[in-house]
């Protein structure tokens, strides 16, 4: 061996020596002990990074660690979801659930292939924002009303064409529901999310679409890009007084995604207890509020235990309606 | 065998493993719904994609049957270090989330190093055992990334 | 003229001490990040965005930037040093670029990658600022059916690319195209060639495979190599590009910059087609493209301008238009909501310190990058010094760690150890494994605009050709095959039966 090698190694061993204390000694730090992974199942740009990226802005006050975002899009939301339900159950995973999670495995069922995953394979932490969808056309297209549209979509039958978020997404039912209601046939492009969709609208690929309101819609709408025709909301927003909702417009269809955290089944209590309790304190931290607030978004906080029988409920409901929808 | 008999058995071979495996995507292809050209669906462009592979591989082995390109006289390994090696890769995969992250990557450097190396037994382990508590040092505790403990309490 | 004031601006807010600071710690970082498989420009930017909280927004991006910026140089690095492509974006550089480390070239090799990086990063920023508005209609008139035949397109010039036969090529394409389709189909939801595992729904590991296939694929190769003595020990003869090397590789950089630059802005895999448009141009442009592939310093001048290049360009969709189009954009768009700055098409207007800030850090970036990097020619070069049997293991041992990292999957490192063995198997066979990695990557991308481009015209296949800019396309790709199919045939007219030289030996990732 050459004579410096014994340094070398002298330097190594002795290195590993003086951090043998946390060698040895086991884990005894309470987690988190290191930054968390939060998933958003949707590529970039869309309706849920404007939730979870703010969100995952002010983590590291209450959490002690930072969150980090990584987009993982495709299926609808069922490829990031799938990640997280089979990521290790250690609460370092957390899923930015949407509706697709009630969706995804009942269609999966009604279409007879394996289920991408299952409702118990999550274990909610709470709900964060409700977001409505507007929908929206080019500034440049000649609709200047949702009726307008409606009246020339139903004479001329699968000439148009919507874009949703994947085949099955929640969009894409939403966007059933309103050709229901309407009487009209719009064919349908699949994208994988919110960005692209806005992509699709701006560029003129496709006839109509849809954006979360308003945070996605509204740097495109101030700028005169888009036109927003009517609010998939209950009532009218305050800021957009100017927009009617579907209902008003005689067609009783509301659609609007829930925004919530969870995290794999198989989590030990401690740490969903630890995150529950960190969630309460972002949501009512004063700077992701602020954030909300220039988004335009409505917080709106269900804790993880309400949220449990309310998700339940939720999903019973959606297998209903998919039920009609898928068989039909 | 001749030479040039042997090269395009050889590379015969490779068209027909090719087409084989052109075959078997098409097959894929036709698990999930197909959809129409209106609507084209999940197996849509898997069958294109088989079918194409699979027309290559036959205008391949039409040309390699007629004047075969070159490659390296053998397919297989020519030295036995070569086989150690992929053998010890195979090995460190299959133990990796098994026995944790430090064992398996000290006895897969131990045998790479004696495999490509000149040195003995002892050198080899005692090199490799600091190198993987090295490793394991920087990737493991500094860079933070979540390597398994598999067998060790740490 | 108002440009020049507001990029004036744009200086004065990113050289202040702070930020110039903050520009070469996100240029280190990125750099080491780069460096270390696994963990690409992304992964780093996400890591490091909490320590930015703290900083004013444009400090906070200038940091971001600089990191990016480093992370696609650092991955250039062990491109050309031990031909394991740091990311995507790197692969084409591992052709020529490790060829010229093998050849004691290495310190050229990186001196011009950084060098025409940086000039194709000046001249981007140039772009971007000059035509940032009227490139962004641009991007958006690019809809499915253009980005299918874009698609097509860069495939018949990777297939091009090779020194050897572009059928084989084309096979190893549809290979890796359909490595793409394992997985949950983004727009149906039905998962394809998993048979129920969960753990492939997300798809095949893009840097698995690409480590298996480069990485564990060329020790073996090398390995076996010892006994033919084949490697040449890197000489220190020169850290610099010579004069011959500046002039060869001059061209190259700007056309490099060029089409990069254009693609960058166009959605989909700007920065990989730009590399392989960039390589394709360049062999198809030079005296002797039959040299590509073995150490040719074009090789390597063109694509790193080109993905750099490609960089600028892809930042125009997020500064005009508010979307990101890239989880990077994605992270910055954070940082920036953080501050109240929200991005979109009113960006430049209503919050012109951040928009010209950011302009002027990506160029400041480019500079860092330059000085930092040079001196460190030297010393990655000395890596190449370590003897085999210490150099093998370390670098299998970071490859392994690197794919692990990512998801933390078993899967992935089966994935690797398979890749490597056949890509091993591909090359003794005559067949060069590098279209596959870079048709992984299109893949996805090919098949949504090809389904969703029929979506569009009801099934008619027609809309490919009557759009202009896609039937442009088209009729480029089917030109390049007839160009080729020409020259088969005199080939085969001309030399009916003669049997070809004995094997050429499977150096580098382009043999036969």
């Amino acid at each position: 061996m050459k004579p410096r090698t014994p340094i070398v190694v002298g330097v190594i061993l002795a290195l590993t020596v003086a951090t043998s204390g946390s060698i040895l000694v086991p884990e005894a730090r309470a987690f988190p002990t290191k930054p968390i992974t939060l998933v958003v199942p949707f590529p970039p740009g869309g309706g849920a990074d404007t939730v979870g990226r703010p969100l995952a802005s002010v983590a590291h006050q209450h959490l002690g660690q930072p969150m980090v975002v990584i987009n993982k899009g495709g299926g609808g939301g069922a490829v990031g979801a799938q990640y997280v339900a089979n990521a290790k159950p250690d609460g370092y995973t957390v899923l930015h659930a949407i509706n697709t999670v009630t969706e995804i495995p009942q269609v999966d069922e009604l279409l007879g292939r394996a289920p991408a995953f299952k409702k118990e394979q999550f274990i909610p932490i709470g709900q964060v924002a409700v977001t409505p969808f507007a929908i929206i056309v080019n500034a440049e297209s000649r609709w200047k009303t949702l009726q307008e549209f409606v009246a020339e979509a139903r004479q001329k039958p699968d000439e148009f064409q919507y874009a949703s978020a994947g085949v099955y997404s929640t969009t894409h039912f939403m966007w059933e529901l309103i050709l229901k209601a309407t009487a009209t046939r719009v064919r349908h492009m699949p994208t994988t999310g919110g960005g692209p969709i806005m992509m699709a609208v701006l560029g003129k690929h496709v006839d109509i679409g849809h954006c979360v309101m308003p945070a996605v819609c509204a740097p495109q709408f101030e700028a005169r890009k888009i036109r927003l025709l009517a609010l998939t909301s209950e009532k009218r927003l305050p800021a957009y007084p100017d927009v009617p909702t579907l209902k008003e417009l005689g067609y009783d269809v509301t659609h609007s995604i829930w925004h919530a955290l969870m995290v794999p089944a198989g989590t030990p209590p401690e740490v969903v207890a630890k995150l529950r309790q960190g969630l309460r304190g972002m949501v009512e931290d004063e700077a992701f509020k602020g954030l909300m607030t220039k988004l335009g978004e409505r917080i709106q906080y269900m804790s993880g235990e309400n949220f449990e029988k309310f998700w339940d409920e939720d999903y019973r409901r959606m297998g209903i309606l998919l039920r009609q929808l898928i068989k039909k | 065998m001749t030479r040039g008999a042997r090269e395009r058995a050889k590379a015969s071979a490779a068209s027909i493993v090719f087409l084989l495996l052109g075959v078997w995507i098409c097959f894929e292809a036709f698990q999930v719904p197909l959809g129409s050209f209106r609507m084209p669906g999940a197996g849509f462009f898997p069958l294109l994609l088989g079918m194409t592979l699979s027309v290559f591989s036959i205008m391949l082995l039409g040309m390699s049957l007629l004047s075969p390109e070159g490659g390296s006289s053998h397919v297989g390994p020519e030295r036995p270090e070569v086989l150690y090696l992929m053998g010890s890769i195979v090995a460190a995969v299959w133990l990796f989330e098994r026995a944790g992250f430090l064992v398996t990557m000290a006895l897969f450097a131990g045998v790479a190093m004696k495999v490509l190396g000149k040195m003995s037994w002892v050198t080899a382990v005692s090199l490799a055992v600091i190198g993987g508590l090295a490793a394991w040092f920087v990737f493991g505790r500094v860079l933070l990334i979540a390597l398994p403990s598999g067998i060790l309490p740490f | 003229m108002d440009t020049v004031q507001s990029l004036l601006y744009g200086f004065s807010v990113s050289l202040t001490p702070g930020n110039l600071l903050y520009c070469a710690l996100g240029v280190v970082l990125g750099t080491i990040v780069g460096v270390l498989p696994g963990i690409g420009p992304l992964g780093g930017i996400t890591l490091l965005l909490p320590t930015t909280f703290g900083m004013e927004p444009v400090s906070a991006i200038i940091m971001l930037a600089g990191i990016y910026y480093g992370a696609m140089y650092g991955g250039s690095t062990t491109s050309i040093l031990v031909n394991i492509p740091g990311e995507a974006a790197s692969v084409v550089t591992c052709f020529d670029g490790y060829q010229m480390a093998r050849q004691g070239r290495a310190g050229p090799a990186l001196s011009i990658a950084a060098f025409g990086s940086f000039i194709a990063g000046t001249l981007s920023v140039l772009g971007l600022m000059l035509l940032a508005p009227l490139l962004a209609s641009v991007a958006l008139k690019f809809g499915p059916p253009e980005q299918f035949s874009l698609m097509v397109l860069s495939l018949i010039i990777l297939a091009y690319m090779g020194t050897g036969s572009v059928l084989k090529a084309m096979m190893m394409i549809v290979l890796g195209l359909t490595l793409a389709m394992v997985g949950i189909d983004h727009l149906s939801g039905f998962a394809r060639f998993t048979h129920g595992r969960v753990d492939l729904g997300d798809g095949i590991s893009f840097l698995a495979v690409a480590m298996g296939l480069f990485g564990v694929a060329e020790i073996l190769l090398n390995v076996e190599k010892t006994v033919v003595a084949d490697i040449i020990k890197p000489k220190l003869s020169t850290l610099l590009p010579t004069r011959e090397d500046w002039k060869r590789s001059l061209g190259p950089i700007f056309r490099g910059s060029g089409v990069g630059f254009l693609i960058g802005i166009l959605p989909g895999a700007s920065h990989i087609i730009s590399t392989f448009v960039s390589y394709g141009m360049e062999k198809r442009l030079s005296r002797h493209p039959e040299e590509f592939g073995t150490g040719r310093i074009e090789g390597v001048a063109g694509p790193e301008s080109a993905n750099n290049a490609a960089t600028g360009g892809a930042m125009i969709p997020f500064l005009a238009l508010g979307i990101p189009s890239a989880p990077a954009t994605a992270t910055m768009m954070v940082a920036l909501l953080i501050h109240g700055v929200k991005p979109g098409p009113l960006l430049m207007e209503q919050n012109p310190q951040v928009f010209w800030g950011l302009i002027a850090s990506m160029y400041i970036g480019n500079v860092m990058l330059l000085i930092l990097n040079l001196p460190l020619v030297g010393l990655f070069i000395n890596l190449l010094r370590v003897p085999q049997h210490f150099l093998y293991p370390g670098i299998l041992l970071i490859c392994f760690v690197g794919v692990y990292s990512v998801n933390l999957s078993g899967t992935d490192l089966w994935i690797m150890a398979i890749a490597g063995v056949a890509g091993y198997l591909l090359r003794k066979a005559g067949f060069d494994p590098a279209p596959i990695v870079l048709a992984m990557v299109l893949g996805p991308m090919m098949e949504q605009a090809l389904r969703q481009g029929l979506m569009m015209s009801k099934g008619e296949f027609g809309i490919f050709l009557s759009r202009p800019i896609s039937a442009a396309m088209l009729a480029g790709a089917v030109l390049l095959l007839a160009a080729h199919l020409v020259g088969v045939l005199r080939w085969a007219w001309t030399r009916p039966g003669t049997k070809r030289a004995e094997g050429v030996p499977a150096e580098g990732p382009t043999s036969t």
